[in-house]
């Protein structure tokens, strides 16, 4: 201790690093100048200058000293500390969080000036991106069952997932994150993987002309007067809003998760929370906007789409909660949806190119198709 | 009983579906992918895989049912 050379320069700093453990992080007042977060591993004392002087030095102040933080003033940028010094940057962000709040002089006037620190724009902006992605794979899920099945099921299930959320988060709150996301994937993507790949067979079935184009809605009236029979709902699909419910219940809490994980490591989880309601509502609202168009897509077109994406999710999901890592991530839903699309248009060519070798197989098509 | 066994029946094709093959197929692969990652593999593609696979079996399985059906309907509408 009495190698700081801080301590004759800057008082109370002395003082308050007699009570610093002999391993670990610990913060000592530099006067009005800011203050120090130190770090003592291994014997070596590390040195990080925050606060009011609006810079950072990650150094050793028993080589260094005092008039090495003035050069360090210079010429280290925040935030411009060596990655061993991790635990050092997360003190700044909590020192950020103070000076924005405490009205204090400097760099922290300039961004006030501005409205919104660079490290607030990374973050709003990175919750934005990821939660928009998340909220657009939810919409399609709705979008797909919606238009195809029965919309107000669908919304019957968006509605019983929100408030779900809405409990969990209330319930839980940041001990969400401790929830096994896993174990979700896995049984949402296990069961979407099975729906898809019942939608996709039938949808390349009809599409060769090997099933009737209408059998779906006969199947779906029919599964409509069992579910009235039992529980006296008129026109509820339990399909429609199974998959809309697990679909926005686990992208909304991937939502959630983002807003802690990135707000927390930044010390803002209100402003995660802004940027993450911000992205949802302008993905529904697209939504909303495409919901029309969809309806005009023909019928079969759309079931084989929906079966294409919900094999896709499915897949995706399922992979991903059974712990296999996708290269590049999300995006590698870009690659995963084509590359399905076009192993099942493959699928319909061969199997109606089958069937026109087959003239009993044709006439059987023509009549399966014109089935009402 | 019957309200019952409609409930069985619609949970039973809310998770199996019309083809019981596809739905053991998921999940062994799902149980293949936990254990290929869990012991340091690439697991990513395994699931892909097994996805074209079993829509490929599924699919020949059904088309195979549909000829059928079409064959028997013809034979039937003969004099």
């Amino acid at each position: 201790m009495a190698l700081l050379p801080g301590a004759i320069a800057l008082p109370g700093f002395a003082a308050d690093l007699a009570g610093v453990p002999a391993r670990g992080l610990a913060r000592c007042a530099f006067g009005g100048l800011g203050h120090v977060v130190v770090d003592l591993r291994g014997g070596r004392l590390l040195g990080h200058l925050v606060g009011n002087l609006g810079f950072t030095w990650v150094g050793d102040h028993l080589d260094h000293g005092l008039p090495v933080l003035g050069e360090a003033k210079r010429r280290m940028p925040r935030s411009a500390g060596p990655p061993e010094h991790g635990r050092a940057v997360r003190e700044d962000a909590i020192d950020d969080r103070e000076r924005r709040s405490g009205g204090e002089r400097g760099r922290a006037g300039e961004e006030g000036r501005l409205g919104v620190s660079g490290a607030e724009l990374g973050l709003a902006l990175s919750v934005f991106l990821a939660c928009a992605v998340e909220a657009v794979e939810a919409l399609t899920i709705v979008l797909a069952v919606g238009t195809t099945r029965s919309w107000s099921s669908a919304m019957s299930g968006v509605g019983a997932a929100t408030l779900a959320l809405a409990a969990l988060v209330a319930a839980l709150g940041p001990a969400l994150t401790a929830l096994p996301i896993d174990a979700l994937r896995v049984v949402v993507g296990g069961l979407l993987l099975n729906f898809g790949l019942q939608w996709l067979r039938k949808a390349i079935l009809r599409g060769a002309g090997l099933k009737a184009k209408h059998d779906e809605l006969d199947s779906f009236r029919e599964q409509t007067e069992a579910a009235r029979s039992v529980t006296g709902h008129e026109g509820f699909d339990g399909y429609s809003f199974t998959i809309a419910f697990k679909g926005v219940l686990l992208e909304g809490l991937e939502v959630a998760f983002i807003v802690l994980t990135f707000g927390a490591n930044q010390h803002d989880v209100g402003l995660a929370a802004l940027a993450a309601a911000a992205a949802v509502l302008i993905v529904v609202a697209a939504g909303a906007i495409a919901r029309a168009p969809l309806a005009r897509v023909p019928e079969n077109a759309m079931k084989f789409t929906v079966g294409v994406m919900l094999t896709s999710f499915g897949t995706f999901w399922g992979a991903e909660g059974a712990g296999a890592r996708w290269p590049g991530g999300d995006a590698s839903l870009l690659a995963i949806v084509p590359s399905l699309l076009a192993v099942s248009l493959a699928m319909v060519w061969a199997l109606a190119r089958g069937a026109s070798r087959e003239p009993t197989t044709g006439e059987m098509s023509t009549r399966a198709a014109a089935r009402p | 009983m019957s309200a019952l066994r409609v409930l069985l029946a619609g949970a039973w094709e809310l998770v199996v579906g019309e083809d019981w093959r596809t739905a053991v197929g998921v999940a062994i692969a799902l149980g293949v992918t936990a254990l290929a990652a869990g012991s340091g593999v690439s697991a990513w593609w395994v699931l892909p895989v097994a996805v074209l696979a079993l829509l490929a079996i599924s699919v020949r399985h059904a088309a195979r049912g549909a000829r059928a059906v079409a064959e028997r309907e013809r034979s039937s509408q003969r004099p």
